[in-house]
This record gives C-alpha cells, structure tokens and sequence, in this order.
C-alpha cells in the first residue's frame, strides 16, 4: 500500500515538473513534428533534426566547433561590456543632469534614426573589416538599448522620492546610491537585457558581413559554401540557443535584484 | 499609562511652560518640542506669467509639545503650508521661525509625513527606517536599537524584513511615522497622513497618533480636510479659508485627551467649522 502511495506521489511529482516545463515541451514536440515530416518526405532541402547533432558531432572532432563558438562569445563579451558600460555611463548623465539632456539629447535621438546595419560600410572605411570593426559594431547595437532604458530610469525617479531624500537631508551621492540607481534599476536591466540580445545578433552579422574569422558565422558561411544544410542548420540552433540562455541568465539576475517587486515574487 | 497620562496634563497646564527649565521631569519635553512662529507668512506661485496667491498673511504660534491641526477645503493650501515649515519650498515670504531660528531649508529636527507613505519599495521595513539615519553618523548598534524602539513605538516589532507591498496602507504609514520619529525631531509635520486609509484604520491611527504624541511629547502639526479628526486631536485647530489661504480663525479645543468623539462640545465646535467652510461654495 505504502509503496503503491509513494508510485503515486512519484508520478505526481513528475506531472508537476513537466507542467512547469511546458514552454519546453512546446519546442521538443515541435523537433519531433520535424523529425517525422522530413522522414515522410523526400525533399532533398529538408534535412532530418538529428543531422544537425550529427553536424555537430563532425564539427567538433574537426577541432572547429569550440574554437568558432568560443571566438563569438569573446566578441559578445566585450563589445557588449564597452558598449553597455558606455550606454550607462551616458545613459546616467543624461537622466541625472538635465543640462546634459538639453545638449546631447537631440544629438543621440538624430544618431539612433540609423539603423545599425547601415553603418557597416562606414564602419569599414573607418575600422577595417577586422576584429576592431566587429567589435565597434557589437558595441554599438549594445549601447542604444542600454542609453535608453538608462536614460528613462533615472528620468522616470518620482518627485515624490526625491523629496524623502531632501527631508531626510541627503547629500548629492547618498540621492544617487540610495535613490536614483535602486529607482532606476529596473530599466537599466530592462536595457542591459535588450543590449545584450541586440549585440549577440550584431556578433552574427559582423561574422557574416565582414571579414572572415573564428565565429559562428563562420560556421553558417561554411555550412552555405557546402551545400551543408544541416551545418547552417547547426549555426541557427547555436545562435538560438545561446542567445536564449543569455536572456534567461538575465531574468535570473532581474529576480535576484528585483525581489521586493510582487511581480517577481 | 498612568504616566502617559500625567504628562498629556503637564502639557496642558500653563505652569508647565513656566517652569520646563527647572523642573527635571521635564527635560524631555525641553529637548524634544520647541515653539513654532509663523508671520506674516505668503506663497505666491506663477502660472503663464501671472501671479497666483496660495496662502497670504498666515500669523500662528505653536507652543512646544502642541498638536495643532490644520482643516480647510482642498486647494486652501494646508500642504503647501505644511512644506514651508519642513523646509521643502523655500521661495515665500514672511518669517516662520523654530526656537526663534529662521527655517531656510529641510532639518532633522522637522520631521514630515506625507499622505502617501512614499517609503521606497526596494527597501524593507528596517532599511526604509534606516534611511533617516543615512545624513548623520551614528553607532550601528544605537541605530539598531532606535529603529527596533520605533517599530515598536508604531506596533510594526516582526514585521522589519518586510517589502512595502507587503504591507496595508495603515501599516506603511506607520513605518513612515516610525522613519519621521527616529531622529528626535521636535516638531512634526503630517500632511494628511490618514487621507488614503479607510475608515476605520483611520480611527485606529488617530488613537494611535495620539499615544505616539503623548509618548514622544513632540509639536505635531497635522493637516486635514476631516474636521472630526481635527477637533479629536487638536489642542488648536486652524481652519483655512480657500483661494487665497488665509486663517479664518484659530479654535481651542480645551478638552483633555484622549476625547470622546460624540462630546457635546466637539459636537458644537463641529457645527461652526462646518458653517465657516460652507460659507465658501
């Protein structure tokens, strides 16, 4: 009886983990619905879901795999911190001062019109096609999200808070650090989380766009020059998947830091 | 109690005022109140160039240890009233005076209250108190102390680790009490501090003002659209005329405390502020 109880709660206990897995669930059903509709067909442009581990396998033991993968999260890593760094620092400024806003304001908001992507010639002519242009590129995707939503956070500090701190006699820096950077802070990583997806796509069409080098676009070019739709294939889910886990190791640290907000409870 | 008690009539009584300085029992109330003088007192704001009266000719003495409420329409300026003395506005002209000083910006010694309980919400309860602290150096373990003293002054002891959000609207506006009270100050200010709770934790903390005043023995100040609030916990009641503000006469309420709220008296003086402020619409 007994055991037939803990069976029981056992399958319970599984129910209730896979039902808090369904955004998961969603994305394995759809691979197999994949799997099944490649195998059923015969299209020559289709290729099953598990070439691409297949790909991978090929990759990896051709010693390219690690180093491509590792080249464009260096990339990321610091385009998006000089890019970032830059976004708040400037971001900060022009929310706290407002003669800050009154000069550079229309200067930024004239500058964000352009797309990112049209710049890429003048960045070449500027940086090369090299390493320097690429990350220049990235930082540049990353900084305007992280400006904005800056910006907004420290703008939008009620009045109201700001009174506390004069009644309570605050000085300059005790305003900054116990009231507008905790007020702000949720657009700042609203920002930094935008920042950082917008500069991991840069990191792709830096590595597509010019020139060649250790990256994931690497692979996606090779995969392209080959024939080798289950490589290009590899590239996407490599993207993909990476770009979710950056996004979800932000919202953990969001959580962490936004804690006393009942939404994140 | 029965102390509390003795003190609330100490208070009263003239001879106290004459002899705070020699009588020991007293000391507190020589630290902890002082005399608020308003002259003359005008606020003028400007809208599209043109000169817009909001409060003209306010004359008002507040003895120490006083509680002075103030009642009038809403738009008569008591707020703003209330934000000349703290400090927070200090475009105005006249003279307000603590202890004889002029005020030319916020003090620790003026405490507010605001009717939002503006405590910040990335903060606990303990941490938001704290925050009064944060302008001057103190030992961390007497911070610890007043600050767990004042949580339990406002009936908040077991409820420091918590959010904001976490709390009723009485409950914040305690903390808020509790963050206003921890620097000693010797007046302080409440800007309809019971105007967004309901009905019946606004009778709870009206009592409960009253025992924080008795207990503190600090000038408290309080502005009010609810005269019944006014008459059960004033000493004074200033009732102000609208547009601009100005006193349209200074009512004592010479009842000991804690009153009754169905008084005969209280019942009377209600009438005639009733009959002040109806005169205006």
């Amino acid at each position: 009886m007994a055991s037939r109880f803990s069976i029981l709660s056992k399958f319970h206990a599984v129910a209730r983990q896979l039902a808090q897995q369904r955004g998961l669930l969603v994305i394995l059903a759809l691979l197999l619905a994949w799997e099944a509709a490649v195998r059923l067909s015969d299209n020559p442009a289709l290729v099953p879901f598990s070439r691409v581990f297949a790909a991978a396998a090929d990759a990896y033991r051709e010693g390219d795999l690690v180093n491509n993968y590792l080249a464009s999260l260096a990339r990321v890593a610091v385009g998006f911190a000089a890019g970032a760094a830059a976004g708040l620092v400037l971001g900060a400024l022009l929310g706290v001062f407002r003669i800050v806003d009154l000069v550079l304001g229309p200067l930024l908001t004239a500058l964000r019109q352009i797309p990112i992507f049209g710049l890429v010639p003048l960045l070449g002519l500027w940086f090369g096609i090299g390493e320097q242009a690429k990350i220049v590129l990235i930082a540049l995707a990353a900084f305007y999200p992280v400006l904005l939503n800056t910006h907004e956070g420290f703008r939008g500090v009620p009045r109201n808070y700001r009174e506390v701190a004069t009644i309570l006699m605050f000085s300059r820096p005790q305003l900054l650090r116990r009231v507008l950077v905790p007020c702000a802070l949720p657009s700042i990583l609203t920002g930094l989380k935008h920042g950082l997806s917008f500069a991991w796509i840069a990191v792709v069409a830096a590595e597509l766009f010019m020139a060649a080098a250790p990256g994931l676009g690497n692979i996606l070019q090779a995969g392209r020059e080959q024939f080798r739709i289950d490589t290009v294939l590899l590239g996407i889910v490599l993207i993909g998947g990476t770009g979710a886990l950056m996004n979800y190791g932000v919202t953990l640290l969001e959580q962490r830091a936004l804690r006393w907000r009942p939404a994140f409870v | 109690m029965h102390s509390v008690v003795k003190l609330a009539d100490a208070k009263r009584s003239p001879k106290w005022t004459d002899s705070q300085t020699e009588s020991g029992s007293d000391r507190r109330f020589s630290q902890h109140a002082s005399d608020l003088v308003l002259r003359q007192v005008a606020k003028a704001y400007r809208i599209d160039g043109k000169r817009l009266p909001v409060l003209e000719d306010i004359n008002l003495t507040v003895e120490p240890g006083q509680f002075v409420t103030i009642v009038g329409a809403s738009g008569c300026g008591k707020s703003t009233l209330l934000r000349l003395i703290s400090g927070l506005e200090r475009d105005f002209d006249g003279e307000i005076l603590v202890s004889g000083r002029n005020v030319t910006g916020p003090s620790l010694n003026r405490g507010l209250i605001f009717q939002d309980h503006r405590l910040f919400p990335w903060l606990n309860v303990e941490d938001n108190v704290a925050l009064a602290f944060e302008s001057r150096r103190i030992d961390p373990a007497d911070k610890r102390r007043i600050i767990q003293e004042h949580l339990k002054l406002v009936g908040l002891t077991g409820f420091e680790k918590a959010f904001p959000y976490q709390l009723s609207g009485g409950m914040a506006q305690r903390a808020a009490i509790a963050r206003a009270l921890v620097n000693e100050p010797e007046i302080l200010l409440l800007d309809e501090p019971l105007g967004a709770v309901d009905a019946l934790t606004r009778l709870y903390l009206q009592n409960e003002l009253q025992r924080i005043w008795t207990q503190k023995g600090v000038t408290m100040i309080m502005v009010t659209h609810d005269i019944d609030e006014a008459l059960f916990l004033g000493d004074r009641v200033v009732v102000l005329q609208s547009r601009p503000g100005r006193v349209r006469r200074i009512i004592d309420v010479d009842l000991p405390h804690p009153r009754d709220r169905e008084d005969r008296q209280i019942a009377r003086l209600k009438k005639e502020i009733l009959a002040d402020l109806a005169g205006e619409h």
